[in-house]
């Protein structure tokens, strides 16, 4: 009796469960966090697109000239959720090779036009209509993402969508052909994806901190060179004054935080 | 211009021949038996690798011309020509020439020889006998073919249009439209790139090349007591899983073949309309990307390429069963370009593609992607219609389609005696 | 001396002594019984009861290796048949639903789980061995139980954005006081009211929530009667003591220091909202709660007795309301397009019953009261059957 008594007593002590897994609510915090980053960037966004676009159309070349880059890092910041809007992200930041007719397409709108416009052309003349799309635009995307539901898959994903737009554009400084200000978009980039790796920090480290670490050191490693072409005035550098050796030393620590950070929703058990 | 027929092997051919060196000794002779067995063996690591299907050849003559229904071989090229023909009559010279030159590479057969003081006229990538290695070369003109320069405006296929960007793409001027395509296909890319060379070398004042891709499908035997599986595209995943049946003849002429009576120009029947796409893909970034999510996004499993419920690559996906797109998602790649309703049914293609890799970009990432090719009698119902049900899917993520164009493939000859295009030109004559 | 004892033991370490004996002991049996489970199961491995599913687990796979089972409640007898300890998980993707560890070899284990419908996968003990496969199959059951509940999963939308608003409210409301203190330092009374009036907004359309948080919400929100001295009570503060000053008092005098008091308790409050892990049920049931003692308490008009702007403070809760039904809209349409309905109704029923929210509380008849009250009860009976209808725990949200 005595034998079967510790033997149930022995199974009922097996038969608890060790560690529960992350429950879903955990990401609560961390998205409605990650909205509330992604408002204050795009209020920032709509009030320095408005100084910006202000300076283009009273003809102010030096001021719009200075203001643009500036500008545009709220928005690089923030790219994945900007994207869910294809037809906002369309017309605020495409390039010219999206557009059959290049430069002289009709729907060549938004930053990138004015960038041609501002550093290639060297005139505001005739800007104003691309200006007030571009101010009229940013709100809506403002409005539009106020009402969104963060999805969470969407939020985490963000992380290794910021370090594709990094490894396709930003590492050849294909991104602003015109002004060569890729260094602001670099960091803009990086600096959001870093905000969502902290922001699910707990979550992840419960998962693999060895992980985290790499991830960390590979952040380090990008922060390191860019800091190198940092202005005095907090800005950065034009692209072409990025040396070949710092081009290609930013190379492994991009691609592998992609690698890396695409794993991000696998981990956290999202689709 | 010289002729081509082929010329009886004489005294002195074989005189120029023996002429021609060692290294042509060896050509003739690798395969056949080597001289020296010590030259073989030095010769082994540039040794041709070996074929059983060089001989392998297509019908050139028929209703339609080859290269459609035809099954695909494992290398394909696409090349674009701006035509430089400035008259009806040059016209005419360059759909004649083009024809013979067709012929000839589709038949294979040794080249004549000139003087040696004098260029050779093959380029001699496939030896002094050329193979037909189940080459085919299909003709197709654009557009831009119907303007003012030959009359043929009146007679332009009604659908026929210059190819305009949809939501997702970035053309390149440098790789888009022009006057007249042709389809390379063959056993091997050498073989295309031979027959290419031999029209460009036939046709200098006639053809400028405008753009070319080349591309290729992956190379594999189904398993034993399997029925063949489509090939695999640069993403992965089967490519062509749902195309109709093309050895059922009323399918094609319902989906494929332009019928007389349609609306079309009369020269047009059993020509059909070709949409050609050079999509670039991500490829670095859909490799990073979750394998659930890769199936979500096309809508099939990816190792077997059965729909989502599973089953077998042919399996029909239910999607009546599924209104919600539980099993298969609303926006999945296969069920947006075909949501198998009766109204769909309007809008089938046949796919032809291949898949194309060319360099590395300046971000240091890889060019490849997809040749993709597509015939249908219908193009507003066919490739239109399915592209726009596609825009904004989320594989827009990882493709970026960047050139191509729209044209109008030539109606098959049935005469030996007649050339390709001669139906065309009679057209415009009336 | 004692020489037989040179350590005489004292009361205390006895009883250790006597615990660490008898924890050896304990162990011993314990371990004499693991010798015996362990041979018994070891023999009983083959016989598996009725209704269980039985899994070997061997050096390297499982077999059988792919399972099927209806949703609901399942019995999974693991044998392991390797010569090592093993450990036997269900998976969900990367979750881990159900799990054994440390399964002696020989040794068998019953893993009871209850499953939604799904594919999952198995893992068969070592880590390089593949996985196996095990897909619970929905049943009219498991069908009805799913109508009733969405996952946790579909609460996190709704629930950060209504955290994302909890902030925003917040913000309002800081940059509301902060407005409310430089009139006061100005000494302006007009803009001293009008911005205590503005300041009341995001407070009351955060109140559902902020009451969780009493002691915080009274310093905020207490009414005189709260306190032993009354309106004299020097304890008194917070936006009534505000009110009070401005609108009874007419004057500004002496307010700046209850401001600044009030900004600071107000920081605390969104540091607490922001703070806290809000519980999916709380969504409708803190909304419900609110609007119950609405429609009791507060119908009295006695929080604004000063002001008088007790009908923009209902107003204000309704936005509130609002919110929560819009964020739970997704939830609640697919399984209960009836009750959805009936919130959008009687939230719009409400509004209609608080008519014009200018006119001052005391020119409102008992019948316009009773209307309001009525209409609040309404919407809260019908925020009460939420939680029970998204399969939640239901909370207490009457006295």
């Amino acid at each position: 009796m005595k034998r079967s008594f510790l033997a149930v007593a022995l199974g009922l002590a097996l038969a608890t469960p060790a560690f529960a897994a992350n429950s879903p609510l955990d990401l609560v915090g961390p998205i409605s966090d990650y909205k509330i980053y992604v408002t204050d960037n795009l209020a920032k966004l709509t009030e320095q697109t408005q100084a910006f676009t202000a300076a283009v159309k009273r003809g102010d070349l030096a001021t719009a000239r200075k203001l643009y880059a500036p500008t545009r890092v709220s928005y690089e910041q923030v790219e994945p959720i900007a994207e869910l809007f294809s037809d906002l992200d369309a017309a605020i930041d495409s390039r010219e090779d999206d557009h059959e007719q290049g430069v002289k397409s009709e729907d060549f709108t938004g930053f990138h036009r004015l960038e041609y416009a501002l550093f290639t052309q060297n005139t505001t003349e005739g800007q104003g209509p691309v200006a007030d799309k571009l101010l009229a635009d940013v709100k809506d995307l403002q409005a539009r993402v106020d009402g969104l539901t963060f999805p969470p898959e969407k939020v985490v994903g963000g992380a290794a969508a910021l370090m594709e737009e990094v490894a396709a554009t930003k590492v050849s400084g294909e991104e602003e052909r015109y002004s060569h200000t890729d260094l602001y978009d670099f960091q803009a980039n990086v600096d959001g994806a870093k905000k969502i790796v902290d922001l699910f920090r707990p979550q992840i480290e419960k998962q693999d901190q060895a992980f985290v670490a790499k991830v960390d050191k590979n952040f380090a490693t990008v922060d390191k060179i860019l800091a190198k072409y940092k202005t005095k005035d907090g800005g950065f550098e034009t692209y072409d004054k990025v040396s070949e050796r710092d081009r290609k030393a930013l190379v492994g620590p991009v691609n592998t935080l992609a690698e890396d950070l695409s794993t991000l929703r696998g981990k956290l058990g999202l689709n | 211009m010289k002729k081509s027929a082929p010329d009886q092997p004489n005294i002195e051919r074989r005189r120029l021949l023996g002429g021609l060196g060692a290294a042509s000794v060896a050509l003739a002779g690798a395969g056949l038996c080597p001289m020296h067995a010590r030259a073989a063996s030095t010769a082994e690591v540039t040794r041709a690798p070996g074929s059983a299907n060089t001989h392998q050849r297509q019908a050139f003559l028929g209703l339609h011309q080859s290269g459609i229904v035809t099954p695909r071989p494992a290398a394909g090229m696409i090349v674009a020509f701006d035509v430089l023909a400035s008259d009806r009559e040059d016209l005419e010279r360059l759909l004649r020439t083009l024809d013979e030159r067709i012929r000839f590479l589709m038949q294979g057969g040794p080249v004549p020889e000139v003087d040696p003081k004098l260029p050779p006229l093959d380029s001699g990538i496939l030896g002094p006998v050329v193979t037909p290695d189940n080459l085919t070369i299909t003709v197709s003109v654009g557009e831009s073919l119907f303007d003012d320069r030959f009359g043929l405006a009146a007679i332009k296929p009604r659908q026929l249009q210059r190819m305009t960007g949809f939501p997702n793409d970035a053309l390149e001027a440098d790789c888009c439209h022009g006057d007249l395509c042709l389809q390379f296909c063959a056993n091997t890319p050498d073989t295309n790139i031979h027959a290419l060379r031999d029209i460009v070398k036939n046709l200098p004042d006639l053809l400028a090349i405008r753009w070319k891709q080349e591309g290729s499908v992956p190379v594999q035997d189904p398993p034993p007591g399997q029925p063949a599986e489509s090939a695999r595209n640069f993403l992965g995943f089967r490519d062509g899983s749902a195309n109709p049946d093309s050895t059922d003849q009323q399918a094609m002429d319902r989906i494929v073949w332009v019928q007389p009576g349609s609306g079309e120009p009369a020269w047009a029947s059993q020509g059909s309309y070709q949409a050609v796409r050079i999509i670039r893909n991500f490829v670095e970034r859909w490799d990073r990307t979750p394998l659930q999510e890769q199936e979500a996004i096309f809508g099939r499993r990816k190792a077997s390429g059965a729909p989502m419920a599973g089953g077998h690559e042919t399996d029909v996906p239910d999607y009546a069963s599924d209104p919600k797109g539980k099993v298969t998602p609303l926006d999945a790649h296969i069920r947006l370009a075909n949501p198998r309703t009766a109204e769909s049914q309007r809008n089938l293609i046949l796919r032809r593609p291949f898949n194309y890799s060319n360099g590395v970009r300046k971000n240091g990432q890889l060019d490849m992607g997809l040749l993709f090719i597509a015939y249908q009698a219908d193009l507003e119902q066919g490739f239109i219609a399915v592209q726009k049900r596609l825009d904004g899917e989320p594989l827009e993520e990882y493709i970026k389609p960047i050139g191509g164009g729209y044209f109008f493939v030539l109606p098959g000859i049935t005469d030996a005696k007649d050339y390709l295009g001669r139906s065309l030109l009679a057209a415009a004559s009336l | 001396m004692n020489h037989a004892n040179p350590h005489p033991p004292k009361q205390g370490s006895l009883a250790l002594r006597l615990a660490v004996i008898g924890s050896a002991t304990l162990l011993i049996a314990a371990a004499a019984a693991f010798y015996y489970a362990s041979r018994a199961a070891g023999e009983r491995h083959a016989t598996v009861a009725d209704g269980e599913i039985k899994v070997d687990i061997l050096a390297n796979r499982c077999e059988p290796n792919a399972l099927q089972v209806p949703a609901g409640p399942a019995r999974f007898r693991i044998v392991n048949r390797s010569d090592r300890a093993v450990e036997w998980e269900i998976l969900d993707g990367v979750l881990v639903v159900e799990e054994r560890e440390n399964i002696a070899p020989g040794l068998s284990q019953v893993i009871n789980a209850t499953l939604a419908p799904g594919d999952y996968a198995i893992t068969c003990g070592l880590l390089s061995n593949p996985r196996g496969t095990l897909k619970v199959l929905p049943t009219a059951a498991s069908e009805a139980a799913s109508k009733a509940g969405p996952t946790l999963t579909q609460f996190v939308g709704p629930l950060s954005e209504y955290r994302v608003y909890l902030n925003q409210q917040s913000r309002l409301l800081l940059q509301g006081l902060a407005t409310l203190q430089q009139a006061l330092t100005a000494g302006d009374l007009e803009q001293a009211r009008a911005a205590y009036a503005a300041a009341r907004l995001p407070y009351q359309r955060l109140a559902a929530t902020a009451q969780r948080f009493a002691e915080l919400d009274n310093r905020l929100n207490a009414r005189a009667d709260y306190y032993e001295k009354r309106e004299q009570d020097p304890a008194f503060g917070g936006f009534h003591r505000l009110e009070q000053g401005l609108f009874a008092g007419n004057s500004t005098q002496g307010l700046t220091a209850v401001a600044t008091r009030l900004e600071q308790d107000a920081a605390a409050l969104r540091d607490a909202l922001l703070g806290q892990s809000l519980p999916p049920e709380q969504l409708s049931g803190n909304a419900a709660r609110l609007l119950h003692n609405l429609a009791g308490t507060r119908i009295s008009g006695e929080e604004e007795r000063y002001s008088q702007l007790v009908l923009p403070g209902f107003a204000a809760n309704l936005d509130g309301t609002r919110k929560v039904i819009e964020l739970l809209r997704p939830l609640l349409g697919k399984g209960h397009p009836e009750l959805q309905h009936r919130l959008d109704t009687q939230a719009d029923a409400f509004a209609t019953a608080l008519g014009d929210v200018q006119r001052p509380y005391s020119t409102l008849s008992p019948d316009d009261r009773q209307r309001i009250a009525a209409a609040a009860q309404a919407l809260a009976d019908s925020l009460d059957q939420v939680a029970p209808a998204l399969g939640l725990a239901a909370t207490k949200t009457t006295p």
